[in-house]
């Protein structure tokens, strides 16, 4: 007999978001960090300092800045981006 | 005027909030023509670095005390807040996030998150609002699935 199965309650979701690209320039392991959040049930997106990564269904933006080799305009840019889409969905 | 939640964990890139990522944050949200909410835990650091040389510092500091030099004093213990007061959230980076809030620097992904979080992030995507989580913010966002706690 196989015990019920429970979602914890609705807790559990699958996000998709980024912490950055292994395809540019970090000072870190881009693709180990996105390893572990995919280890947990989530799909790491690879995206730039010049992306956003939008999971439409769960209203959760994700944006890498200094996650990258970044200037500050370019981290400026990016968290202006990830602000107007998140107050968009607000 | 729509409020935003802004989650600070400490005041430096490498032992707490990433400060430029988090001044950015408040000027974002001004500039939209809405209302910046901030709050911390009100918790021990994991350690404290210099940041001049990476080095650990023998002494200990509060993670809702060092946010409030980012927030100028106006900031919240986050175990007073609710889901409920935002209409959105945004999560600046840094390492805080990893060694304050989670343990993930240490630890991966396998590792403890505050209660507090955890609920707010829970709360807030069951109310439908949006969370923004920037630079190493999206491994605590998907601490909150996880039911460990720290």
């Amino acid at each position: 007999m196989h015990e019920p199965h429970h979602d914890c309650e609705g807790t559990e979701f699958h996000a998709h978001l980024s912490v950055g690209t292994a395809a540019e320039a970090s000072p870190y392991d881009i693709a180990a960090i996105s390893a572990g959040m995919e280890s947990i049930g989530q799909v790491a997106e690879m995206a730039s300092v010049r992306d956003i990564v939008v999971d439409n269904d769960l209203k959760i933006i994700t944006a890498p800045c200094y996650m990258m080799e970044a200037s500050v305009v370019e981290v400026r840019e990016n968290i202006k981006q990830a602000v107007e889409k998140l107050i968009s969905l607000a | 005027m729509k409020k935003i939640g802004v989650l600070l964990h400490g005041n430096g890139v490498f032992d707490g909030s990433e400060i430029h990522e988090s001044v950015f944050t408040l000027l974002a949200i001004a500039e939209a023509g809405a209302e910046a909410v901030c709050f911390a835990p009100n918790v021990s650091q994991h350690h404290v670095l210099d940041h001049t040389t990476g080095q650990e510092m023998p002494e200990t500091r509060n993670v809702l005390v060092e946010s409030a030099r980012i927030a100028r004093g106006n900031i919240r213990d986050i175990v007073d807040v609710k889901a409920e007061d935002l209409d959105g959230l945004v999560m600046p980076g840094g390492f805080g996030t990893a060694k304050n809030i989670t343990k993930w620097a240490f630890e991966g992904p396998n590792g403890p998150i505050l209660d507090s979080v955890k609920n707010l992030i829970i709360d807030l995507v069951r109310q439908g609002k949006p969370i923004a989580g920037l630079c190493m913010s999206p491994t605590t966002i998907v601490k909150a699935r996880n039911f460990t706690p720290i």
